[in-house]
């Protein structure tokens, strides 16, 4: 009987390590832009720009090859600072997926650091969870053309921790 | 020996992934952020006054020696190049000669200022200063400036009052 129940561990460990979980991220532009429209006030001379910016950017994120149930997280982060004091808000939209995927903990938001850091909670495949982006504190003096966004995720099992 | 050996699996699992959670996949992902240049420039309506206002019991004027317009410049605009300027001209009718009076001033974000206060004479119907450093926006009330034209009595006498003396124009170079 031990040795059945030690097998059985073995093979969950093993299939576990050798099961090849995927995500995939889909931008649904490859280049988000910002203009005079995002102003506050918007066309305003010498106004700057506004505090929180909704971008016209999106993404969908897709977890294949996970087992009905199994709990995961999605954590994110940036590989490399934004220029000046300015930050980006990611924000998964609970909506775009069946309540039966949804994990404990999703957090309602993510400011993007250097550090990973938990952005969806997930149960189970999940296709085309939709996430809407945000730029928080830029400012016209500090943040001049064209910058790339480099983001990390990354997809662990269990569901993400309890926030703050 | 078997029972030991479960105890062992977790801890030998945990050092080699060198966390609590199993990473199972990982994506590198980036996108092109974009802001595009923006230059926005503003004056405040002006309204020509005299100075000294002083106006005789009759209801005419006194003579004046200067005519002076004091407005408020607003802007935003991005970093272009490190010696861009924003250029201020006023167009005069000729033969009227003036000045303009700045004061530096702290922008709402960037670095600004003004160029030095100027005299121009005679017929020369451009005056022109440059706003050096001037990326960033300016506050939201507007930078004050003044400018002062001087005018002889004969001058005063044939001017027209819907002559538009001051032709404000912005130019980012």
């Amino acid at each position: 009987m031990p040795i059945r129940l030690f097998l059985t561990f073995l093979y969950t460990l093993i299939s576990s390590l050798l099961n090849s979980q995927s995500l995939s991220v889909n931008y649904t532009k490859p280049q988000a832009n910002i203009n005079e429209t995002h102003l506050h006030p918007p066309q305003t001379a010498g106004a700057d720009y506004a505090s929180s910016i909704p971008m016209d950017q999106g993404a969908f994120i897709s977890v294949q090859d996970v087992r009905s149930r199994t709990n995961w997280c999605l954590l994110a982060y940036q590989t490399e600072p934004l220029q000046g004091s300015a930050t980006l808000k990611i924000i998964p939209d609970i909506t775009s997926v069946p309540p039966e995927n949804i994990g404990t903990n999703t957090p309602a938001q993510l400011l993007l650091r250097e550090q990973p850091q938990p952005l969806f909670s997930g149960a189970g495949p999940v296709d085309q969870l939709f996430l809407s982006f945000s730029l928080e504190n830029a400012h016209v003096s500090q943040n001049v053309n064209t910058t790339p966004i480099y983001i990390q995720y990354q997809l662990v099992e269990g569901g993400c921790p309890q926030g703050p | 020996m078997i029972h030991r050996f479960f105890f062992f699996l977790p801890a030998l699992f945990y050092s080699m992934t060198g966390s609590s959670q199993i990473i199972w996949a990982e994506e590198s992902t980036y996108f092109d952020l974009h802001f595009e240049p923006i230059t926005l420039i503003a004056v405040s309506e002006q309204e020509i006054e005299l100075s000294p206002s002083v106006t005789t019991a009759a209801g005419s004027p006194a003579f004046t020696d200067s005519l002076s317009t004091t407005f408020h410049l607003r802007y935003t605009i991005s970093p272009v190049h490190p010696s861009a300027q924003l250029v201020h001209t006023v167009t005069l009718p000729s033969g009227l000669s003036s000045k303009w009076l700045t004061t530096p001033f702290l922008p709402a974000s960037g670095t600004c200022t003004l160029a030095p206060s100027a005299i121009h004479n005679e017929t020369n119907q451009f005056l022109t200063a440059a706003i050096y450093g001037h990326s960033g926006t300016a506050p939201q009330d507007g930078i004050p400036v003044t400018v002062q034209i001087s005018l002889s009595r004969r001058q005063y006498q044939n001017l027209d009052a819907n002559l538009h003396l001051l032709n404000l124009t912005y130019q980012c170079l």
